[in-house]
């Protein structure tokens, strides 16, 4: 008996292991930094107070393989900025406030390391478009007439109307799934958006199901 | 006579290992990994004297590892079902294919810690982003 038992188990040895869940789906929450830069060198180029959530789902199409499509978007962040420029040989400043928003819809592969394991790391790479809008608030700005030893108003207070661009870049991931129970997992993981360089960094975390 | 001195005492640096490499040393032999026939004698006969439900992990002679628990063990094989997050069918491995078996004391609590430091990590970035994001630049 034992030994009819050992031969369909060695028989067995070899065949495949049983089906993994092949989809998942997940939902997460993030800090979003982008990359700006400005006209003034010694200006901040990254705007970094942004809140991120997205969601996102995925298909393993091997146990290691994962396409990954996610969606999502950050909270609206400002960046200052300021701009020197002459009028009859006189200085004078334009200050403004640009408020920028992004959001994002991206495909990537993953290779996912283990196989069936209550944690498995991973590295990615993708595709993103990125849909941004600014809108700039421009300060007034005056220029000093020395002839006349007063101050000109130049350009008064404005805004701009909103300016939407979409921006297609590469990107590079890398990050976890730990499963809380068979199922449900906890993922976390960093992204890095290059275009011309790292043009955004993007932590996120967040909950998942597999199915 | 510095010039000399140099060039005798990089020849000697240098002509020992040449010859070790001209000798072609032997390489470790793959024989560690392949148990003898005593061996496998003693190897079945320890496996046998495991108890059933054991959590071992299992060294092959093929290098992988696995970890698993143990269900059966004859003078052929062992059977263990592996340690995985969603049940998998029992394998046999034949007692030929061992190099090592040890008994383990269950991965419950490294598995519970594992996924708190991951849970801690996860939370510490999520009160990170929003504490940033909160703050404004």
């Amino acid at each position: 008996m034992k030994a009819l038992l050992l031969v369909s188990l060695l028989a067995q040895a070899s065949a495949a292991s049983p089906d993994l869940p092949r989809f998942d789906a997940h939902a997460v929450a993030g800090w979003q930094n982008l990359h700006k830069p400005q006209q003034q060198p010694y200006y901040d180029d990254w705007l970094n107070a942004i809140l991120y959530g997205g969601a996102g789902a995925g298909w393993y199409w091997t146990d290691h393989l994962k396409m990954q499509v996610d969606f999502g978007g950050g909270t609206r962040a400002d960046q200052y900025r300021t701009r020197q420029f002459l009028v009859a040989g006189q200085p004078a400043y334009e200050s403004s406030r640009a408020a920028i928003q992004e959001t994002s819809l991206s495909i990537g592969q993953q290779y996912q390391f283990f196989r069936n394991q209550w944690f498995h790391p991973h590295v990615g790479a993708g595709l993103e478009l990125a849909h941004e809008t600014t809108r700039v608030e421009y300060l007034a700005v005056s220029v000093y007439d020395s002839a006349t030893r007063t101050s000109r108003l130049l350009t008064p207070e404005h805004t701009d109307s909103p300016e939407s661009r979409l921006l297609a870049r590469g990107f590079a991931d890398g990050g976890f799934k730990a499963y809380m129970t068979r199922r449900a997992f906890f993922l976390g993981d960093m992204r890095v958006m290059f275009r011309g360089g790292i043009d955004e960094v993007l932590f996120r975390a967040g909950f998942g199901i597999d199915f | 006579m510095r010039r000399t001195l140099a060039v005798l005492i990089c020849v000697s640096l240098v002509l020992p290992a040449a010859g070790c490499a001209s000798t072609g040393r032997t390489p470790a032999t793959a024989t560690i990994l392949q148990p003898s026939a005593p061996d496998r004698a003693a190897m079945a006969d320890y496996v046998q004297r495991l108890p059933a439900g054991s959590k071992v992990r299992i060294e092959r002679t093929d290098g992988a590892t696995v970890r698993g628990t143990l269900m059966q063990a004859t003078d052929d094989a062992i059977v263990v079902q592996k340690n995985t997050r969603l049940p998998e069918p029992p394998i046999a491995i034949p007692v030929g294919q061992l190099a090592r078996v040890t008994t383990e004391n269950g991965g419950g609590a490294g598995k519970a810690v594992a996924i708190g430091i991951a849970s801690g990590v996860g939370a510490f970035f999520a009160i990170l982003a929003i504490a940033f994001a909160a703050s404004g630049d």
